[in-house]
């Protein structure tokens, strides 16, 4: 069991810190989105329209026919809508817009935190479907590590709570791994497992996709198997003559009607989409996506004719489907309460601190050994570890760097500024790799500091390009933006201080090996 | 405002429950206080804690509900651990006072 929890950690280390870090990030994808898109540190608007919302996205496109229309609307998170419409001829189309006054805003010049690191988060953003199943496969390879990390912890009750931070390193990772995996074992357990619930729908089409990726055909989800647990609403055909459509307002107040006298409490619907947009068959999808201090995705949703205002179809969710909706709220973290974010965002950091000191534990036991006998395996153990714990931080940071140092319209080899953005991250990510081999236990040090800088210089660029310093953030009321910038002025003070004391032991250990024999850094 | 309140309320008890049952075993209570503890005030002082624990976690349920005051708590009972293992590995005498009144009790 020692040696399947030794091993899995390992193969599968990378992309389990991978998917940990992103997803503890994505815990705040809107305020990192405010961060990265200055334009849309706007005030919420006082009562949306949803009317001159829609108006004003089916103006994007002018001489073209719409005929989806779907988007959220503002909260205090989100204050900026973000639509997407489907014209004949423009296609699927992105468009941003100012609910206090209807107006278009710029397209936008990242993916920021909602369009990158989320996505990256369930795909990693490797090509076709292997990165989903990258996912599926940590995922479950995850709960196979805690189940048995509980297995082969010879003290878990006795050692609860034992850290010890000044023993040798071997030691303290080991007690840090084993209480971070203790202690988070049932938050862990659980986000990992609603992950893999959330993507049921797709994972059930696993054999047919894995076909098809081969084949290299079509996609053939089969959403029959899906429907068990969730819900798809069924595209409604276009009748081909126009009418007159009601307003959108009409239609949220009367599925909001519907939920209160349903639940016994007020209701506000969070999600629009509209279908065949002044057709005579338009529908109205009005859904409850995020309900507030309640656990529940993607459960409420009532389909309004657009023309007559008749419920064409308010959806009851089976028992399946209702698990299945506290499962997939628990995973997305959309409820309106602050403080409970913050917990996920802790929960999330203890489950990279796990991942990492389980790496630094393996290479730190074996290193003495290996400098002996195989000293290649734990070079190259070293050098992922290193590469897919603190190298990812790096890219993380430089990607919030280079956000803040290109400019709005900036356009590279006919390369956009979001897809610069991207390149840059996964180059430099790719660099940390390289580093990482060729210094080894010295990148831990070199890298901490990296983190340093980069964090700082995060900081500091955020305020020449917008004037947005945590004070000024503070009394404008930028809570997201100001939370952001102390957050990263944490990282680079944590990072400073563990480079100094990495430069402190390598120093030491410089001088010990003058006079004694050679001793590994962390081998201890 | 009152959700936050409650939070804490059922924060503090998480944290001060979460602590007597690690201060119950002697490794954690010998850090706190340099002195051997009965295995008859371990035992209460454990079930204190566990106590502790149920009001907090009664608190979220009375408040939120099941659905998402269990989720509430679950994230209390983890960060408040969490919590605890740092305080008992850099400020372990922060402590004291929890043993202190514990210990005066049992000997009256």
């Amino acid at each position: 069991m020692t040696w399947l929890h030794n091993w899995v950690g390992i193969f599968i280390g990378t992309v389990s810190f991978a998917v940990f870090w992103m997803g503890t990030l994505t815990v705040f994808s809107y305020e990192i989105d405010k961060w990265m898109l200055p334009e849309t540190r706007i005030e919420l608007a006082d009562a949306p329209d949803p009317d001159l919302i829609f108006d004003s996205i089916v103006s994007s496109v002018p001489n073209d026919r719409v005929m989806d229309v779907s988007f959220r609307l503002p909260t205090s998170r989100e204050p900026v809508v973000n639509g997407l419409l489907f014209a004949e001829r423009a296609g699927f189309k992105r468009v941003r817009i100012d609910p206090r006054t209807g107006e278009q805003l710029p397209e936008r010049g990242s993916l920021a935190g909602t369009l990158f690191i989320y996505p990256m988060h369930v795909t990693l953003y490797l090509p076709g479907y292997w990165g989903w199943w990258s996912v599926l496969f940590a995922s479950f390879s995850m709960l196979l590590l805690l189940i048995s990390g509980v297995i082969i912890h010879r003290k878990i009750f006795t050692d609860f709570f034992t850290f010890r931070p000044k023993r040798k390193l071997r030691r303290s990772s080991l007690d840090l791994h084993n209480v971070t995996g203790a202690i988070f074992l049932p938050f862990h357990f659980l986000i990992i497992f609603s992950g893999l619930v959330v993507w049921a729908g797709f994972y059930a089409s696993f054999p047919w996709t894995l076909i098809d990726q081969v084949a290299k055909t079509e996609v053939s989800t089969t959403y029959d198997l899906a429907d068990a647990y969730s819900y798809y609403p069924s595209e409604p055909e276009p009748a081909g003559t126009t009418a007159e459509m009601l307003p959108l307002s009409f239609a949220i107040a009367r599925a909001e009607a519907i939920w209160t006298d349903r639940y016994n409490q007020t209701a506000k619907a969070d999600f629009i989409a509209v279908h065949n947009v002044g057709d005579a068959n338009a529908r109205i999808d009005v859904h409850r996506f995020f309900p507030k201090n309640r656990s529940e995705a993607f459960r409420d949703f009532i389909r309004i004719d657009g023309i007559s205002g008749d419920v064409v179809e308010d959806r009851e969710a089976s028992a399946v489907q209702a698990v299945r909706s506290w499962l997939a709220g628990f995973h997305h973290v959309q409820f309106g309460f602050w403080v409970i974010r913050w917990l996920y965002f802790v929960g999330g950091l203890a489950g990279c601190v796990m991942i990492g000191s389980g790496f630094i534990f393996w290479t730190a036991s074996r290193r003495r050994k290996a400098d002996e006998r195989d000293p290649l395996k734990v070079s190259f153990v070293t050098a992922v570890s290193i590469g897919s714990t603190t190298g990812l931080i790096i890219a993380t940071g430089i990607f919030f760097v280079i956000n803040r140092l290109l400019p709005t319209e900036f356009t590279f080899l006919e390369l956009s500024r979001p897809a610069i953005e991207m390149r840059v991250f996964f180059a430099v990510w790719a660099i940390t790799f390289l580093h990482s081999a060729v210094r080894q236990n010295n990148a831990w040090r070199d890298q901490a500091l990296a983190i340093a800088v980069i964090s700082a210089l995060a900081i500091i660029l955020n305020w020449v390009t917008t004037g947005d310093h945590v004070l000024v953030s503070i009394s404008e009321g930028l809570w997201a933006v100001a939370g952001m910038d102390a957050m990263l002025a944490l990282t680079a003070l944590l990072s400073a201080n563990i480079a100094l004391q990495l430069n402190s032991t390598t120093d030491r250990r410089s001088g010990k090996e003058r006079t004694v024999s050679s001793d590994s850094l962390i081998g201890g | 405002m009152a959700d936050l309140l409650l939070l804490l309320v059922a924060g503090a008890f998480t944290f001060i429950g979460g602590s007597q049952i690690a201060l119950s075993q002697s490794q954690y209570s010998r850090r706190v206080k340099d002195e051997a503890f009965a295995m008859r005030s371990s035992t209460l002082l454990r079930w204190c804690g566990v106590a502790l624990l149920c009001l907090g976690f009664g608190i979220c349920i009375a408040r939120n509900g099941f659905s998402f005051g269990f989720i509430l708590w679950l994230l209390l009972l983890v960060s408040a651990f969490f919590a605890i293992v740092l305080v008992l590995s850099f400020y372990p005498k922060t402590l004291k006072w929890l043993l202190a009144e514990w210990r005066q009790s049992i000997s009256r």
